[in-house]
């Protein structure tokens, strides 16, 4: 979880940013007029980008606080229910063992409550990462549609398509990482 | 494993103190729990610590089916008093637990809910237990700041929760006081560095004066009996108390 905080902390950083260079861009291919009309759109496609990463990410973090507390929960119960086995184990009572084997039906089940939310939480983060798919196409589309400006307009569109296209590739290189790790966890 | 000894019986009224675990682990202080049974009413007094509760349930199931259990008694808050509540409500979830209530929101958090608890007022109260009653006597500071024990006027016996503990060493570990002398030496530490007031102690042992008490019986160490219950109340109405550094 650790390391889902840390990926999601450099997500939403990136994700700020895109928005900030998107809201620019649009400013600025308006102004540069009807030739501009395309960097226009993928500019606003990016801003809706940043902001379903966002949203997404909002997804994952209550997914990560659930687990967090089922987890907890889980070695709570654990405990408690090792103990209580070991009374039944030593004062051989009907009460203590039927308690046990009531207790050890619920913790399989919140075993299989735990994969269901981990098999959620990897989809997450797997529909994350063709998020940032996505972000790769548009900034190179930007790119493509930067050209379409006068020569002044194509230094400067250029650069923000850069900078687009390097934050994707920073969300893509997270989520790659971070899918990595828990797919080992 | 821990064990069940019959202090007093007369018909269906009776007291079981469950003591002395030689597999206890070392780390964890020895605790006496106490089985008080009148007619179907059956409390459990201190029913200590989680990690105990294996031992403690196996004693307690030899002299009486925990299904009968009706009330648990915390003296107070710690762990070794009632972080096994959880235990016992996860194998009867209608027991009621009463405990001061300066602790009625703390002790939740090793387990029960709202109405698990019974509170208990500060100037104590009288049970009707089974027919036969039972005095919540006030003991606060003493150590804890919400604080009572339990007195019995048909058995005479008065579980005084930390009031008489004492840290036994092992080739000491009789359940019942046999020389006082000796055995105050092992609760003077004890009962120096936990009983911080002065006042409380004098207000305890006041109270305690008054009561006819045949047995007094603390959460550690051994039981008082006869002239030696006296002999403990004057020995500690004496006792420098509130000290920081027992020896020092």
């Amino acid at each position: 979880m650790t390391s889902l905080n840390e990926a999601a902390k450099e997500l939403i950083s990136r994700s700020f940013q895109v928005n900030l260079l998107a809201l620019d861009a649009m400013v600025q291919s308006k102004r540069g007029g009807s030739s501009l009309r395309g960097f226009d759109e993928v500019s606003s496609q990016m801003r809706s980008w940043s902001r379903d990463l966002h949203k997404e990410l909002e997804h994952l973090r209550q997914l990560s606080r659930d687990v967090v507390v089922d987890v907890s929960t889980a070695s709570k119960e654990g405990h408690l229910l090792r103990l209580l086995a070991r009374a039944a184990a030593s004062a051989g009572n009907e009460l203590a063992t039927q308690t046990v084997t009531a207790r050890r039906a619920d913790e399989s089940e919140r075993e299989e409550q735990l994969k269901r939310r981990w098999r959620e939480v990897l989809d997450a983060v797997g529909d994350l990462d063709q998020l940032g798919m996505m972000a790769v196409v548009l900034s190179r589309s930007a790119m493509i549609e930067a050209s379409s400006g006068s020569a002044e307009q194509r230094a400067q569109l250029n650069d923000v398509s850069q900078q687009f296209y390097s934050n994707s590739e920073a969300v893509v290189n997270v989520l790659k990482g971070l899918l990595k790790v828990m797919r080992q966890a | 494993m821990k064990k069940a000894v019959t202090l007093f019986e007369s018909g269906s009224h009776r007291w079981q103190v469950i003591a002395r675990d030689p597999e206890r682990p070392s780390h964890l202080i020895d605790t006496n729990e106490y089985l008080v049974t009148s007619g179907a009413q059956v409390m459990l007094t201190d029913p200590g610590g989680q990690e105990i509760f294996p031992a403690v349930f196996s004693a307690l199931s030899e002299v009486t089916d925990p299904r009968n259990i009706t009330h648990i008694f915390a003296s107070h808050q710690d762990p070794d008093v009632i972080s096994s509540l959880a235990l016992w409500l996860a194998l009867k979830s209608d027991i009621k637990c009463y405990t001061s209530w300066l602790w009625c929101t703390f002790i939740p958090h090793f387990g029960g809910e709202q109405d698990t608890f019974i509170p208990l007022p500060d100037e104590g109260m009288s049970i009707d237990f089974g027919g036969r009653p039972l005095s919540v006597i006030p003991a606060h500071f003493l150590h804890s700041s919400g604080n009572h024990h339990l007195y019995d006027p048909t058995a005479k016996i008065l579980f005084s929760g930390d009031i008489g503990a004492a840290l036994l060493p092992p080739e000491q570990d009789g359940l019942f006081v046999t020389s006082f002398d000796q055995h105050v030496r092992a609760a003077k530490g004890f009962h120096q560095r936990w009983m911080g007031s002065r006042d409380a102690r004098d207000a305890w042992c006041n109270r305690a004066s008054k009561l006819d008490i045949e047995m007094l019986c603390p959460q550690h160490g051994a039981i008082y009996r006869g002239r030696d219950v006296q002999r403990f109340i004057n020995w500690f109405a004496e006792l420098e108390v509130g000290v920081l550094r027992v020896g020092a």
